[in-house]
């Protein structure tokens, strides 16, 4: 101030002037922070892209490990048929040696194949896709195609060293720079993992055929020189080479876009926007050209690649001519994989046998694979509209890969996969009371949980996930949480008393929540990232609220909606289930569903979930044993279904009927709490209810037949959650025997029992849920401490 | 014991939540049966503070403290809720009370340096501070022991959480007496802080006289003597009392 008061004797500052001095220079700074914001996203989402590149290599990496695999397996088969034939045949000289190489080759292939058809007959296969003679044909050819190939990959291992420093030298960013080191060595890593698989596969030889990745097997070669399973190993390293050289080619590209992005921060920040959607474009097409895997389409996909480049500097009418390209590319791509799958069952034939399995996961792997390529090629067309959508489209095909190979694995080696032990992973201790219901954000780490302390929180687990996964890395100080603990990052409040029931919109990102108080509320979900102070103002208590759903006068107990058709339905302990148009941003409850024994029985519904069969339709469970299933558009219910009969023990009525028509009796439906249906959710494919009661049964039935599937005493105390994994091959349950129990859909085994032994009064735990598409696991006890499991 | 098991099963009406046959407290077991308690006799009767400010039989004293200041996290975010209309930015944009003609503004000590926030975000702020504090392994590793770190906590939470109290009693006395008339918050909080020397009275920021209620009774004292002293043995009669 007494600077202020001075300024009189000095004419040529005065108080107007020196204002107006600091506001520009203060917006000069404000500016230049902005610049230098922007700056700092674009780099950081480079280094996004790139990780996310690095995850799909690996995945296709995976992907061809499967192949091999596979073929070796096919190889294996033919080679015990085979021994089994010569044995039986019996020709003097075989007894003798039965190796191949006293054979001559064509009376060998002649012989062998004449064998072949007879299986394919007997398998009921024609004979007429069958293309012996390619084999012969295409050998010599392919052998000169390796070895181009493996001088293509030095040249390209080569280019990706001297890349990866010009990378370097133009990194200015520290963090960025350290960031890509590791991705470096990773990739590094990768493809001397690479070489190393390959070097093994051409030394070693094994005779078992065992389910280890590492397993070589070219004994094929070995015994027998003309003997087709050359061919597989030629393709596999095709396709190896090929992922090497995408891998270059992608550095190559970033490399570009470090420079482009660097001249663009100093020119204009406004092109950027447009360019950085092209670049992510070109991307998505690279994604799409590391499933090519036909040695002829590599050159192609190279010119069209240097031809984008050539595009995007000129940048005039990319748009249209990059559609062009990928329609090109995509009915190149549908061809060839066409060609592939002949090309692939030819190579079943000459293996001697096709098992129907293999064919189906080799069905499967294509058809995947076209999928794919569809969606990129429906995303690459939406993509020219705003700049995130293209980022989370990427993301969201990621994650469709992942789940792809994580289908395919199924089929395949790591057939356990979904049924694997869980491993207890982290807790969560943010909430202060029994933790009532929670469930998981389906493409990110997040978390929402609803607690009787009456809030509902979110949690990102981003942390924990990436610190396990890359344990070298130096944990970094990170305000976010104190000594490696999550915090939740938002807290909800507005319910007054207990929560009990929370769940998320993916089509409108939100999430709902319900409790005692007999409100539901929907919340918008807060964005966030790891660098966000932990303590956000909001400047309200209650924030992030988007609306509130009043009606019931009571508790209410369970929620479910459908995203697409935006209707929510919850279910009250005032009797009456109530049907919310989320679209309409109704209010009020558009209608209401009361149990068709209500006035008889006072029956209050307590859980529901829509089929995931018919949209219209869902089931509720109430406070009896019985399940009634409910139309949303005639308002009517349609059937009823009960999960204890008199006397009749539980197991006994396991595949027997178990509807009933609800016009005629109620006799089915009293009330009873210690019967009642806790919980109950439907198989995500088929019509199909899982349900679990407080006297510690689980049935499944069947909504269609009305047959009762399995009906077994699955837990000591009342069953009160139940969750199916995303692939429909397991479920887990959890009780107030305070243990998860974890069982085979298809079998009805029981896989795994995890006890977590803190009880609150009679309760332990209250719910269960799978992440939708990673291997994680969560469950909300009494005790408040949400157990996160992998 | 009747069948009836304590717990809230789905499609239980409102008013029959926690319906449930009292538990004596030496009849509980697992880890957290000092909040099964605390619970309990809060559900019974939130007035009648000196039961629930008093040591139950046979707890530990910090275990004892620890419940309850979890309980008035739980509390607080209620408390939050409830005065949603009135603490706003524009009707409060900084935390800011006078006290016998004395400015004082609180800055949120969930940034560093500590900011100046309106007064919403520093409650919440500090409510959700508090609460990962609670929530922290290192400080409380357990529900059954704390360690010197954690009671050295107790003081510094106890401090930051009477401002709230008190900027609700000096700019909304309605909403205060109000909620404090259902739940007697503020008197088993100022309470509890005086009776285990977790607060001076001029940190409380408020008058005496707010939420004072009756010492303690003459019997109730020499009982607490007794206990001081001597071992237990009085205080089985105390328990059946409670469950009269």
């Amino acid at each position: 101030m007494d600077f202020f008061t001075g300024n009189n004797q000095e004419s040529d500052y005065s108080l107007r002037g020196t204002l107006s001095y600091i506001q520009q220079e203060f917006k000069n700074f404000e500016q230049e922070r902005r610049v230098w914001d922007f700056e700092k996203k674009s780099l950081q989402t480079n280094v996004k892209q790139l990780q996310s590149k690095l995850k799909t290599q690996s995945k296709v990496k995976m992907d061809l490990v499967k192949r091999i695999k596979m073929l070796e397996y096919a190889l294996q088969q033919e080679r015990l048929k085979h021994q089994q034939r010569s044995l039986m045949l019996d020709s003097p000289k075989n007894t003798k040696n039965y190796g191949f190489q006293n054979l001559q080759p064509e009376s060998y292939q002649t012989r062998n194949r004449y064998m072949l058809t007879n299986y394919l007959e007997e398998m009921g296969i024609s004979t007429q896709h069958v293309r012996p003679d390619s084999r012969t044909m295409a050998l010599p050819q392919k052998k000169a195609f390796k070895s181009r190939i493996m001088k293509n990959r030095n040249t390209s291992m080569d280019s990706f060293s001297s890349k990866s420093q010009i990378l370097d030298e133009n990194l200015q960013s520290k963090s960025l720079n350290n960031e890509l080191g590791d991705l470096e060595n990773e990739l590094e890593d990768e493809l001397d993992g690479e070489d190393s698989n390959e070097d093994e596969e051409d030394n070693k030889e094994k005779k078992k055929h065992t389910n280890e990745l590492e397993t070589p097997n070219n004994e094929g070669e070995n015994e027998d020189p003309d003997f087709s399973e050359e061919e597989g190993s030629q393709i596999d390293d095709n396709e190896l080479a090929e992922l090497e050289k995408d891998l270059g080619g992608d550095l190559k590209e970033n490399n570009e876009n470090e420079n482009e992005n660097e001249n663009e921060n100093e020119n204009k920040n406004e092109n950027e926007n447009g360019k950085e959607e092209k670049v992510e474009k070109k991307k998505v097409l690279d994604l799409t050209l590391m499933f090519s895997e036909e040695p002829e389409s590599k050159k192609e996909s190279k010119s069209k690649l240097k031809q984008e480049n050539i595009i995007k500097d000129k940048g005039e009418n990319e748009d249209d001519q990059l559609k062009e390209l990928q329609e090109k590319f995509g009915s190149n791509k549908k061809q060839l994989n066409d060609k592939e799958f002949e090309k692939f069952n030819a190579k079943q034939f000459k293996f001697g046998r096709i098992n129907p399995k293999m064919l189906k996961y080799a069905m499967d792997m294509y058809e995947g694979e076209d999928n794919i390529t569809e969606d990129k090629k429906d995303s690459k067309s939406n993509e020219s509209q705003t700049r995130t959508p293209t980022q989370k489209e990427l993301q969201d095909q990621l994650l469709n890969i992942d789940l792809l190979n994580e289908g395919s694995k199924k089929e395949k080696k790591k057939e356990e996969d979904p049924r694997k032990k869980w491993d207890r992973k982290n807790v969560l201790r943010g909430h202060f009371d029994s933790v009532r219901s929670i469930c998981w954000h389906p493409t990110e780490d997040l978390l929402f949980s609803a607690s009787e302390d009456s809030t509902v929180k979110l949690w990102s687990l981003n942390k924990i996930l990436s610190q396990s996964k890359k344990r070298r890395k130096k944990k970094r100080k990170s305000r976010r949480s104190k000594k490696g603990e999550i915090v939740p990052i938002c807290t909800y409040r507005g319910h007054e008393g207990p929560v009990f029931k929370v769940i998320y919109d993916e089509t409108r990102n939100m999430s709902f929540s319900a409790g005692a108080d007999g409100m539901v509320y929907a919340w918008d979900v807060p964005s966030w990232n790891e660098k966000d102070d932990i303590y956000t103002s909001y400047g309200v208590a209650i924030h992030h609220k988007f609306g509130e759903y009043s009606g019931h006068k009571d508790a209410v107990w369970d929620l479910t909606l459908n995203s697409t058709s935006g209707k929510l339905l919850s279910a009250s302990s005032d009797g009456y289930i109530k049907l919310w148009d989320i679209v309409q941003k109704n209010t009020t409850s558009t209608s209401d569903y009361l149990c068709p024994f209500f006035e008889e029985n006072n029956l209050i519904p307590t859980c529901l979930d829509f089929t995931k069969t018919n949209p219209n339709h869902f089931v509720a469970g109430y406070t009896g044993s019985g399940i009634i299933l409910h139309d949303i558009e005639t308002g009517q219910a349609i059937n009823g279904f009960y999960t204890q009969k008199g006397e009749m023990s539980p197991d006994e009525m396991t595949g027997q009927k178990c509807s009933f028509d609800i016009s005629q009796s109620s006799e089915m439906f009293t009330f009873d709490v210690n019967k009642q249906i806790n919980t109950l959710k439907c198989y995500p494919t088929e019509p199909i209810v899982i349900a679990g009661t407080e006297s510690g049964l689980i049935s499944i039935i069947d909504l269609r037949s009305g047959d009762c599937i399995k009906n077994t005493v699955a837990h000591q105390d009342a069953v009160t959650g139940i969750d199916i994994d995303s692939l429909g091959k397991t479920y887990g349950t959890v009780s107030h025997d305070a243990s998860i129990r974890f069982w085979d859909y298809q079998t009805g085994n029981f896989l795994q029992i995890i006890s977590v032994s803190r009880k609150k009064f009679d309760e332990a735990l209250h719910c269960i849920s799978y992440h939708p598409k990673k291997r994680l696991l969560a469950v909300g006890p009494a005790d408040s401490q949400i157990r996160i499991f992998c | 014991m009747t069948t009836k098991l304590r717990r809230n099963r789905p499609g239980t009406k409102r008013k029959e939540l926690y319906d449930w046959p009292e538990l004596p407290l030496d009849e509980m077991d697992g880890a957290l049966s000092t909040q099964q308690h605390l619970q309990t006799l809060i559900k019974k009767d939130p007035s009648d503070i000196w039961k629930l400010v008093l040591l139950p039989d046979g707890q530990d004293k910090y275990v004892w403290i620890y419940e309850h200041l979890c309980q008035f996290i739980i509390e607080l975010h209620r408390y939050c809720a409830f005065h949603n209309d009135v603490w706003t930015v524009e009707n409060h944009p900084d935390m800011h009370i006078t006290i016998n003609g004395e400015d004082t503004v609180f800055l949120s000590s969930a940034f560093r340096p500590p900011k100046k926030v309106p007064a919403i975000d520093y409650i919440t702020q500090t409510i959700e501070q508090t609460q990962d504090t609670l929530n922290n392994s290192t400080l409380f590793p357990s529900r059954a022991f704390i360690p010197e770190e954690g009671q050295a906590k107790f003081v510094e939470i106890y401090r930051r959480l009477a401002r709230i109290f008190a900027f609700s009693y000096y700019h909304y006395p309605d909403y205060f007496q109000k909620f404090e008339k259902q739940y007697y918050l503020f008197t088993r909080f100022k309470t509890l802080g005086k009776y285990y020397k977790l607060i001076k009275q001029e940190s409380l920021l408020v008058p005496e006289h707010v939420a004072e209620i009756e010492p303690l009774k003459e019997e109730q004292k020499e009982k607490e003597k007794d206990e001081d002293d001597d071992d237990d043995d009085d205080d089985d009669d105390d328990e059946e009392e409670e469950e009269n």
